[in-house]
């Protein structure tokens, strides 16, 4: 595997320790180069503007600058990064947004980390599809 | 024989005075009629004072001045006799037997009223009218053709005259006792009505005989003297009755109608008003002289009684509605005291499970997330296990994990929806559509138009009645499409819910309650709470329509929310 097909990942929560967690289990993956990580949603707009991630892991609810409005931003400016919505709920209202977004993928909080694994390599994948 | 020593003693006191009757008629001999009618008299006394021993009534002596009057007029009964069987001669007119005949009515009249006093409601001007009203009405009929004919006869003498006259007077004291005894409702029906007969039969008597004596056209073994007979009997028979104890209780103690304004009262009015004119008419019609100051005096009597009572009936009337705007008030009062209550109840209610669902947020949940990341390190590194029994289980603990904590989240979600302390009652109310189209797959419709956010505890009352509509459709109704409408009008909120299900009979909602199915009584209380109004419109086969009207206290934001669902 080269370093061209390892992703750089981004997760942004407001909590540390799922920062932690995340990015710990994460990191075990041998698909998985580098993680960073942002405490809301003004935080992951200047990560990603110095460090363009290949996949973004998001949260909803955070201060200062929520998950979506966020991930609206990063879209309009940076379309070459994959999202990968990371929420505790799921309503019918979020669903709607995020498919106005056009974020590749939802995971639930709680599901098994192997899900999210696999949800973060097929968004690149997908993304990378979308984008040619 | 058994069944003749079952027969009660006031029945046979009944059977011994028509045997006495029948002997008086059938044996027409002054010593037997004499005889019987002393009989008569003698075993009353006797029947009373047993009755009196026997019964032990409440108020002995009521009974006492009433066994005393019989008494007086069984002495009176025993002179006549003696006058008439011993000592062989005609008995006069006065007699000394008149003298205790007439000490009888007092004796009566005292006992009677006594019974009429206890009957009737303290401070009863009203009830003394009415009874004023009948004995007038009646007292003006014995005036003019009993009465006066006695006082102005001119075949008699003037004691004769006088104690002729006395005769239906006296009755008019106890026929006043009886009317007030009769409007009271004594809780001793029977004893009223044997006493009432008795006095009845006894004034018919007593009329018949003072306009014989008038006439002097009087004589023993008439048939006036069966009713003095009767009356014995009658009177003796309601002393051995066992609710004698207690005639002098009325049963309308609790619900006083002496100032009602009651059918029967209104035509006794406008009777007594009549009779002074029908008087006349009749005098005019037997050939009577008519005099005309007399009628005008009797009716005068009788008009100012009438417009007395209606003016009492009046005063009481404002008094009852003086009340009635009192006790509305209460009950308004309480009312709003109610609303207030279950209103601090509802956003009690929405406070304890906003805490559960934080509590459980930051208590199980995250220490469960946290447990499913050190599961997901394991699982990560499951592929170094040999067993592939080992690497099936951690997966296996992984799912389960994952499935316990979505079903906490989702009872966090039930108890309190993120979205409604958040985004609002829109947002709340379109999750609550997608789920119910999810679960159910049945279209659901959902229209928003609202000017502002609405008071926190308002959101939670109108979220939790569109909730608990959308469990009952889902469980019930079979229906085929389901519509939500919230609209601001003005300060008014409509929160409308309808399905084209099965519906139900309206007055079906308290067996629903009584079977212990409270969900559409509770939404009415929750509506309800916030000074709103609730209906429900629902027929079966026709589907059932919930609105409920609140009044809007805002959230203090002025963003027009417009939301509409879309229709799957």
């Amino acid at each position: 595997m080269t370093l061209a097909d390892q992703l750089e990942l981004l997760i942004v929560d407001d909590v540390p320790s799922i920062v932690e967690n995340i990015s710990m289990l994460l990191s075990l993956h041998p698909q998985i180069r580098a993680i960073r990580s942002a405490s809301d949603g003004i935080h992951a707009i200047e990560a990603v503007e110095r460090n363009q991630p290949d996949v973004i892991v998001m949260d909803i609810r955070m201060p200062r600058l929520d998950g979506i409005t966020a991930a609206r931003e990063i879209r309009k400016r940076f379309p070459e990064v994959a999202i990968v919505i990371h929420s505790a709920y799921e309503d019918a209202a979020l669903m709607d947004q995020i498919d106005d977004i056009g974020v590749e993928r939802f995971f639930l909080k709680g599901s098994p980390v192997r899900d999210l694994i696999a949800h973060v390599l097929g968004a690149h994948k997908e993304h990378m599809h979308l984008q040619g | 024989m058994r069944s003749l020593v079952k027969i009660p003693a006031w029945i046979w006191a009944l059977v011994v005075t028509a045997l006495l009757g029948v002997t008086y008629i059938a044996f027409p001999m002054v010593e037997v009629q004499d005889s019987v009618t002393v009989i008569a008299g003698g075993l009353a006394v006797i029947a009373m004072l047993v009755g009196i021993f026997w019964h032990r009534p409440n108020r002995p002596g009521i009974w006492l001045l009433l066994c005393a009057s019989v008494a007086a007029a069984f002495l009176g009964d025993v002179i006549w006799g003696f006058k008439e069987i011993v000592l062989n001669d005609e008995v006069p007119f006065p007699s000394v037997a008149d003298a205790f005949y007439l000490a009888a009515y007092p004796l009566s009249a005292a006992g009677l009223w006594a019974i009429a006093r206890s009957l009737l409601p303290r401070r009863s001007i009203g009830a003394l009218i009415d009874i004023a009203i009948v004995t007038c009405g009646v007292a003006i009929i014995s005036w003019e053709f009993l009465i006066e004919p006695a006082l102005s006869s001119g075949t008699i003498s003037a004691s004769a005259r006088f104690i002729a006259a006395a005769y239906p007077a006296m009755g008019l004291f106890l026929f006043a006792a009886l009317v007030a005894i009769i409007f009271r409702k004594s809780t001793s029906p029977t004893v009223v009505i044997l006493l009432g007969l008795g006095i009845l039969v006894e004034s018919v008597s007593d009329s018949v005989f003072a306009f014989a004596v008038s006439e002097s056209t009087y004589a023993t073994g008439t048939i006036t003297d069966v009713g003095w007979l009767t009356m014995f009997g009658l009177w003796g028979s309601a002393a051995l009755h066992p609710t004698m104890r207690h005639v002098e209780i009325s049963k309308l103690a609790d619900r006083p109608t002496h100032n009602m304004m009651l059918l029967p009262r209104l035509v006794l009015m406008l009777t007594a008003c009549l009779v002074a004119p029908t008087a006349m008419v009749f005098q005019d019609w037997l050939g009577i002289e008519v005099k005309a100051w007399e009628a005008i005096i009797e009716s005068v009597i009788l008009w100012v009684l009438v417009f007395g009572r209606i003016g009492v009936l009046a005063q009481a009337l404002q008094r009852s509605e003086r009340k009635i705007a009192s006790k509305h008030e209460n009950l308004s009062e309480s009312y709003r005291e109610r609303n207030k209550l279950l209103r601090e109840m509802v956003q009690t209610i929405e406070r304890e499970r906003l805490h559960i669902a934080s509590e459980l947020h930051d208590g199980p949940v995250q220490r469960l997330t946290g447990l499913g990341y050190l599961i997901g390190r394991l699982e990560m590194n499951a592929a170094k296990f040999q067993d592939p029994a080992d690497r099936n289980l951690v997966s296996q603990v992984s799912d389960d994990l994952c499935i316990e904590i979505h079903r906490l989240r989702k009872l966090m979600q039930e108890l309190r929806p993120p979205a409604l302390s958040e985004s609002g009652l829109a947002s709340a109310l379109g999750n609550l559509r997608h789920s119910f189209e999810h679960e159910n797959a049945i279209p659901c419709s959902l229209t928003v138009r609202l000017h502002e956010r609405l008071d926190s505890s308002a959101e939670a009352i109108m979220y939790r009645v569109v909730q608990e509509a959308l469990v009952n459709i889902g469980k019930h109704a079979h229906a085929n499409n389901v519509k939500i409408a919230l609209t601001q009008f003005g300060r008014e909120v409509c929160l409308e819910v309808s399905d084209d299900g099965v519906g139900f009979e309206p007055l079906q909602q308290s067996v629903f309650i009584h079977c212990g199915h409270f969900g559409l009584a509770i939404m009415r209380e929750r509506v309800e709470a916030l000074g709103g109004d609730w209906s429900v419109t629902s027929a079966p086969g026709k589907g059932t329509t919930l609105i409920a009207m609140v009044p809007v206290l805002t959230h203090n934001t002025s963003t027009v929310l417009e939301f509409t669902g879309v229709q799957s």
